[in-house]
């Protein structure tokens, strides 16, 4: 069974996200990081999957993993989706080797929003828009997550 | 690899199923003549508890998991485990022996009512942490034996009843002691990794907070001189198989020195298929993810 993208209503464009997008520039090369990237991207229509954020994964070559928030997501919201994906990751592995929109479910106790993640949503807010390869022309910021271990 | 035990009214354990995860395999498809079923070796054989005290419509089975040891030189050791079960309310205790040689030293011990009424998939993480006394620099070399035992009634109104052990592990976790001033082992290139905040360069967080999701954790890594293996996890009866070594540290010690902290949950991977325009589950169970 082959699973990928549904396209956005209303933002067909995102459909570009699954074409491949360059990995983001201006990242040091002093040593391999020992983290691992994630896009953060607010945009103001999520796919039609009635969820209330979108994980898409993508191989590093082709951008890699992209959290898409809407434009009224909180500290809690994107706590959900950082713990989603680090849980896809752990699973999966850091590193995509395809394409797909993913999402957890029947997780057991809601935690508390990371301490960080009110930062990164401010921050997120004063990012000018610009071009993010397939999704289209959106704010969004780059933050690093720890590695996973795969199972 | 998963088992699945179903346990009928009368309290009979019944091997069933198999799945996915590494570990001790049950070859027995799950429609199969339970008799059928080829215990892993290793495998404890369940033995069950007395049926009295179980309330009406319920069923009790105890289930160990067969043990597997681990070694460490550390300060401090955790174990976990979890097992899943099918029915909607249970009793659940798991435990872990501390061992010197051939000797118990402690044993850690824990239990968890499950009164909700859940659907029929659940799944019960207890940490099992323990602490072994001794003084900062020193070794302690002890090893576990990670038991998961169930004492379980469950509810038999539903189809498919009984306690299912998904995993065991006991960790080395990070020493609780002054960082060394270069932790890399011998042999080892390289300087000490410091992606733990304050970020290389730039101060503290301005959140305060030890972690920065704007730090890429670069640095100058200790594999270079390929490190020395991890104390890995051990897995309880289908789960997992311990964390591999090579790394240097264990995957508790390498989220812990990232700045993460680990964290236990279960759930269920799925899927968008935008051809039939639904979630599809690829995948549930428990697992341990590292966060920040």
């Amino acid at each position: 069974m082959k699973h990928s993208m549904k396209p956005f209503p209303g933002a067909l464009a995102l459909l570009a996200l699954l074409a491949g997008a360059a990995p983001a520039e201006g990242q040091g090369r002093r040593a391999a990081p020992t983290r691992v990237p994630v896009t953060v991207a607010v945009v103001d229509e999520l796919p039609a999957t009635q969820q209330p954020f979108a994980l898409l994964r993508r191989p590093p070559a082709e951008g890699g993993d992209v959290i898409v928030l809407p434009a009224s997501a909180d500290a809690d919201l994107l706590s959900d989706a950082v713990r989603a994906l680090l849980t896809v990751r752990s699973h999966q592995g850091d590193q995509a080797t395809e394409r797909g929109m993913l999402r957890v479910t029947a997780r057991t106790n809601r935690r508390p929003a990371l301490p960080w993640a009110a930062r990164v949503l401010g921050d997120l807010q004063r990012t000018p828009e610009q071009a993010l390869a397939g999704v289209g022309t959106v704010r969004s910021v780059l933050i690093w997550l720890p590695p996973q271990r795969v199972r | 690899m998963r088992h699945r035990w179903l346990v009928s009214a009368a309290g009979a354990v019944l091997m069933a199923a198999c799945a996915d995860r590494p570990g001790p395999v049950l070859s027995v498809a799950p429609d199969e003549d339970v008799e059928r079923a080829v215990a892993p070796d290793g495998y404890e054989a369940p033995s069950y508890a007395s049926e009295s005290a179980v309330p009406p419509g319920y069923a009790w089975a105890e289930v160990r998991s067969h043990r597997e040891r681990v070694s460490w030189e550390s300060n401090q050791a955790s174990g976990y485990g979890s097992m899943e079960y099918f029915g909607n309310r249970g009793r659940i205790a798991l435990e872990l022996q501390i061992l010197s040689g051939y000797s118990t030293v402690a044993t850690a011990r824990t239990e968890r009512e499950q009164p909700d009424v859940l659907p029929a998939y659940r799944v019960a993480g207890i940490p099992l942490p323990y602490t072994v006394p001794k003084s900062c620099g020193q070794t302690a070399n002890l090893s576990a034996v990670y038991t998961a035992r169930t004492v379980l009634f469950i509810d038999t109104r539903l189809t498919e009843i009984g306690p299912h052990i998904v995993g065991g592990h006991a960790y080395a976790a990070q020493p609780d002691c002054p960082p060394p001033d270069d932790p890399c082992a011998p042999g080892d290139s390289g300087e000490y990794m410091s992606s733990v905040s304050p970020a290389p360069g730039a101060g503290a967080s301005p959140d305060g907070f030890l972690y920065d999701p704007y730090d890429p954790g670069y640095g100058t890594d200790c594999s270079g001189g390929g490190g020395t293996g991890g104390t890995g996890g051990t897995g309880g009866t289908g789960g997992d198989s311990g964390d591999s070594g090579g790394s240097g540290a264990s995957f508790p010690q390498v989220c812990s020195s990232l700045g993460g902290k680990l964290y236990y949950d279960y759930g269920c991977l799925e899927a968008y298929n935008t051809e039939t325009k639904s979630w599809e589950t690829i995948w549930c169970g428990t697992y341990a993810v590292c966060e920040t």
